[in-house]
């Protein structure tokens, strides 16, 4: 950990304090998974910003934006957490990219760090919202 | 509807509708200082293992700046919080610190939150911030109050301010237009309510309203803990009981209810 630590600004966590897709899951287990993922990845974590209860806020996932350049990137618990804006969500995901910073999404354990994964990203998102769990 | 408080069971309630804090002297001062002496006996061990003697004293926590770099901080932060909270007797001293006021805020029947919290703020360190929030906008019930019991005096930046609850509502309605708290800090830096508390007492107040610190710009160290409380059977909202709050004092008539069974048919 001491060499991730030298070697890397890190990668800032993110998880939901509302529902997710009408779960809630614990802010303990999404920081485990997430914590997981970086620890198998070799990635140094840096502790999770919590985004707001509010339904539709994304305020905290804004801030990540302006906190871009201290960062190597982003462990973002689910694809699920994204904005379910589609424009909304292209415009965060695209000012990471830009700044070729990697976003690892830890639950589905993928890692985008180009627009063309964008792709990938959206078809799962698009499944999961519109298939039913049974 | 009617109210069958005693005065002082008024008096304290008013203080923290009103102000959305309350500040008590600790009686159970023999408990307070067991809690500063393992304090320091973790502190004197973590420097022990890295071969560093430290004279352990009272003053030793105000002046810890001096032994320890930044960097190093939050392994000390973890040795100490680690050690104290696998120790059942450190968390019953906590409570039964503010419990006479947790009573009469909280109700008679609490959970406790599992882990309680320490804070360590170097002077002029500013990688251990809050920056103004209310917890309950990130998962935590506004059925909660804050026990917050500080090792050292803390007055103006080495403490925590709080925002009056007056014009909390005012600046929390302007989250969305900013998108940002800092934002709301800029503007509200002026308004706020330094707490100036001292060892020997302590801190009761809500999350609801927003509150935080900045970097501490006085010549000593702060150290103070933080745990969260609330009725056992108030709502929960992210933090629930079991993973994050545990049951501490669940009374005779409950345990009854609990276990009632109806007649069952042979």
């Amino acid at each position: 950990m001491k060499n991730l630590k030298k070697n890397s600004k890190g990668y800032r966590g993110y998880i939901f304090s509302r529902k997710i897709k009408g779960l809630l899951i614990p802010q303990k287990v999404q920081n485990l998974v997430i914590r997981d993922y970086a620890n198998r990845k070799k990635l140094f974590f840096k502790l999770s910003k919590v985004e707001y209860s509010f339904s539709g806020s994304y305020i905290m996932m804004k801030s990540l934006i302006k906190e871009t350049k201290t960062l190597d990137g982003l462990i973002i618990y689910s694809i699920n957490l994204l904005p379910e804006n589609k424009s909304e969500r292209k415009y965060f995901l695209n000012s990471f990219l830009k700044q070729k910073k990697k976003i690892h999404f830890a639950l589905e354990e993928i890692a985008l760090d180009n627009k063309n994964k964008i792709r990938e990203i959206e078809d799962i998102y698009f499944v999961k919202e519109n298939s039913k769990v049974i | 509807m009617e109210n069958y408080f005693t005065t002082e069971e008024i008096n304290t309630q008013k203080s923290l509708i009103k102000k959305g804090y309350f500040i008590f002297d600790i009686k159970e001062k023999k408990l307070l200082n067991e809690i500063r002496d393992k304090t320091l006996f973790h502190v004197k061990d973590w420097f022990k293992k890295r071969k560093i003697k430290l004279k352990i004293n009272t003053n030793i926590l105000n002046n810890i700046h001096k032994f320890i770099s930044i960097e190093n901080l939050n392994s000390l932060r973890l040795h100490v919080y680690n050690k104290l909270n696998l120790d059942r007797k450190f968390h019953e001293n906590y409570f039964f610190i503010g419990k006479q006021y947790i009573d009469i805020l909280c109700g008679n029947e609490v959970s406790m939150q599992k882990k309680v919290n320490l804070s360590i703020q170097l002077p002029k360190d500013d990688s251990s911030l809050l920056p103004v929030h209310s917890d309950v906008w990130q998962g935590d019930s506004p059925y909660e109050l804050v026990l917050w019991i500080p090792l050292v005096n803390c007055a103006k930046t080495k403490s925590m301010y709080i925002l009056p609850k007056k014009i909390n509502k005012k600046f929390q309605d302007k989250l969305f237009k900013y998108n940002s708290t800092s934002k709301i800090f800029d503007e509200v830096k002026g308004k706020v309510k330094w707490l100036d508390i001292k060892y020997g007492q302590g801190l009761i107040f809500t999350q609801n309203i927003m509150h935080g610190n900045v970097v501490n710009l006085e010549k000593t160290t702060r150290w103070s803990f933080n745990c969260r409380f609330k009725s056992l059977l108030s709502p929960y909202s992210g933090k629930t009981i079991g993973d994050f709050f545990s049951p501490i004092t669940i009374r005779a008539a409950t345990r009854l209810g609990m276990n009632y069974e109806e007649p069952k048919k042979k």
